[in-house]
């Protein structure tokens, strides 16, 4: 454990500046400890709970500038100068907000566990402007998907979040009036601390690329931006570190922009923000696809592109379209910048081709208007789904040829990988019954799956066939 | 225990009081405090405990009906001032012609049978084995329902559990341990995999029991795993023997069909 006492040693922890259900609240904290321990221990606003503790269950879900996040997810580094409303916050003048009042009428409550987490999210969904008077059954679905309900079923939680729709956007409330006798300060030896046998990490906020570059340098810190795969990894003891490194404050990091012939997506890019993002949807309308099929909103508000990569899951969503779109990763450190392209980054299990001092700055994506890129993904169930097989592809068709054909495939090695010998058959063919039948059996040879607990290695080999035969079988249109 | 109890008991007890159901204050459930109401199994409180209160109850408004000669409701905080708390215990005296053994916990523990049956709408996809159920009609009957939305709440929970059961979840057991002990590995279903709901109940009041009440709790599990297998043969043909009908099942069980038609496997 000596490593991890760096971080208790440092002293005293920093102070966090950030609001909680319209007050000002400050605190002494050690950068890298939850939002949700602050909001339950710290400040005892218990009503966000910790379900699953890794991003599955949502119970734990606040809104961070408006913005629906799981609290076990978010360290309280990235929570200064914003605005955190719990479920505590909703009730106003002691008139219950209309989304809890519907959700009483209909019945949405048995258990009540996942109830504040999911009328945050629904709160979230109605204010976001994209819900509507009249929102749709699978738009509101999709809106909660991330929280899980073991009770109900959902259908009255959603019918209470469609009567909502029509009422007034709810007002952020005036002071909090809270039944927690909590101050305005709290020094940290107040702490009631959770039974975790593990210190807070501290954290590092940079503001600059040079200030980041230098402690990266410094080494014994591990970076963090969305946190989904960090704090998910450290409450499995994975990848634990005395400081994390918050890329949160690097405004660089955090813009899509087009130039020249390129699509250009800084690391901090959220799944949201891709989702969102008018410049995705004209130069590479599948990361539009993608984006809207990783986890649920939770995790969409909160994941980045640079840390699904940097992560460099077998599993990671992202991965495969990278390798399929001819993307190129840019990084940096104090030794400046390099570009290395998608295919070469992810050489081995987990590993990638950064090295330790090196930072994901952006990812270049060739914008071809003249190509065509699709994604598909499987997983278990049809939101918050680790994959189990998934499939990118890419091409452009010239008089019904393929040309420029690159398949990628996650899920099916210890890497994200490309499938050439695949690629090779279909290049030059029109997509045929008889070239469908052609690459799926060469892809099927091509790949080497196994078993785990997701799913089984012939399961992969077959759907990692069919997929390829199902795109195939729509671009040819028989 | 069950999930209402503190909602439906004081609704009993008021109807039975004549007072509202705000006014009955509900003690905190522990069996400590309370008589034995028999064994603790299929979903028996609200017929078996909502019956005992409800006879306790009757038994309580005539005792200080007597004394006022007024309408309990009217009259409860007079009795109650002139001669403080009346208590009524009854105790679970077993139905008859039902035999339970509480020493070796053998017998019937429940005297009536509620009933379930429910109509699955799925969509296979063949390509992926994926099973997705669009839609869910049951019907359940209970008895007498003393909390109609309650109750389908109970129902429409408990219909997206057999949903799960049916279609993706598997507790996986390595030597004794759970390979699945997490919400990220033992998956239940989202909002986007819940199907619609469609709730019906009949009511055939159970006699042996004042307000005519059976249980609901576990009933709507019952059905839906075998409506929703049905649904899959009848749209593939493929009969799924083996819960749950996850993707690598269906199509093992797909690609068995294809095989047999192809000729080379014998029927």
């Amino acid at each position: 454990m000596s490593a991890l006492d760096l971080g208790a040693e440092e002293s005293p922890a920093p102070r966090h500046r950030f609001r909680v259900n319209g007050r000002d609240r400050e605190l002494r904290a050690p950068g890298g400890r939850r939002l949700l321990d602050v909001l339950r221990l710290d400040l005892g606003l218990t009503g966000a709970k910790e379900g699953c503790g890794e991003g599955e269950c949502g119970a734990c879900s606040v809104l961070l500038d408006g913005e629906v996040v799981d609290s076990c997810l978010v360290p309280i580094s990235q929570v200064a100068g914003r605005e955190v409303r719990t479920v505590e916050g909703l009730a106003a003048n002691g008139q219950l907000d209309p989304l809890q009042a519907a959700l009483i009428e209909t019945g949405g409550v048995q258990c009540g566990i996942c109830t504040p987490g999911m009328l945050m999210a629904g709160r979230a969904f109605l204010d976001s402007g994209r819900a509507g008077a009249a929102p749709t059954d699978q738009a509101i679905r999709e809106a909660i998907a991330g929280n899980l309900c073991r009770c109900t079923g959902y259908g009255r939680i959603i019918e209470a979040i469609r009567r909502t729709g029509a009422a007034p956007i709810s007002s952020l409330p005036g002071p909090e009036v809270s039944p927690h006798p909590a101050a305005n300060f709290i020094d940290e030896t107040e702490l009631t601390r959770r039974g975790l046998d593990l210190a807070d990490p501290a954290a590092d906020t940079p503001q600059t690329l040079a200030e980041a570059y230098a402690l990266l340098a410094q080494g014994g810190r591990r970076i963090i931006a969305g946190g989904t795969d960090v704090l998910v990894e450290r409450l499995a003891g994975i990848g634990l570190t005395p400081r994390y490194l918050d890329l949160s404050g690097l405004a660089e990091l955090h813009q899509i922009r087009r130039v020249d012939d390129w699509l250009v997506l800084g690391a901090s890019t959220t799944y949201a923000e891709l989702r969102r993002s008018r410049l995705a949807a004209e130069d590479c309308p599948v990361l539009v696809v993608l984006a809207g099929e990783v986890g649920a909103a939770q995790i969409q508000n909160r994941g980045t592109l640079g840390g699904n990569i940097a992560t460099a899951s077998p599993a990671g969503d992202s991965l495969p379209l990278w390798l399929a779109l001819d993307a190129q990763i840019v990084v940096g450190s104090l030794r400046g910048e390099r570009t290395i392209p998608a295919a070469a980054f992810f050489p081995t299990y987990r590993r990638t081709a950064l090295a330790d001092d090196e930072i994901i700055l952006r990812i270049r994506v060739p914008i071809r208007p003249a190509g065509t890129a699709v994604f598909r993904k499987v997983g278990p169930r049809r939101a918050q789904a680790i994959s189990v097989v998934s499939l990118a592809a890419a091409w452009r068709s010239e008089q019904g040829t393929w040309h420029d054909v690159r398949i990628a495939l996650g899920s099916v090695a210890p890497t994200p990988i490309r499938a050439p010998t695949t690629e090779a058959v279909l290049e030059g063919s029109r997509p045929t019954p008889e070239t469908a039948e052609r690459a799926t059996a060469t892809l099927r040879t091509e790949i080497a799956p196994i078993d785990d607990v997701r799913s089984s290695a012939d399961y992969r080999r077959t759907v990692a066939g069919r997929l390829l035969h199902r795109i195939i079988r729509e671009a040819g249109g028989w | 225990m069950g999930q209402g109890t503190v909602t439906v008991l004081p609704q009993i007890a008021a109807e039975a009081l004549g007072v509202t159901a705000q006014e009955v204050e509900t003690g905190p459930i522990d069996t400590d405090l309370v008589p034995n109401s028999g064994p603790t199994v299929a979903s028996r409180t609200t017929m078996v405990v909502g019956g005992l209160l409800m006879e306790a109850a009757g038994k309580l408004r005539a005792q200080a009906e007597a004394r006022t000669g007024r309408p309990f409701a009217q009259s409860w905080r007079e009795d109650l001032a002139a001669h403080g708390p009346t208590r009524v215990d009854v105790h679970f005296g077993g139905f008859p012609g039902i035999e339970w053994d509480q020493a070796h916990y053998r017998g019937d523990a429940y005297p009536a049978y509620g009933w379930a049956a429910a109509v699955a709408f799925v969509a296979v996809d063949t390509d992926t084995g994926q099973v997705a159920v669009r839609k869910m009609v049951v019907v359940d009957e209970a008895g007498r329902l003393i909390n109609p939305a309650l109750a389908a709440g109970q129902v429409e929970g408990g219909t997206l559990q057999a949903v799960g059961y049916a279609t993706i979840e598997e507790m996986q057991l390595v030597e004794g341990r759970y390979r699945n002990d997490r919400l990220a590995t033992y998956l239940i279903p989202t909002a986007l995999d819940a199907p619609l709901i469609e709730t019906h109940f009949l009511e055939f009041p159970f006699p042996d029991v004042p307000h005519g009440a059976k249980g609901i709790g576990e009933l709507p599990m019952d059905a839906g795993a075998p409506a929703i297998i049905d649904a899959i043969h009848d749209a593939t043909g493929a009969w799924i023997t083996e819960l749950p009908a996850t993707p690598a099942r269906v199509l093992t069980a797909l690609r068995a069909i294809e095989e047999r038609a192809a000729g080379k496997v014998a029927p």
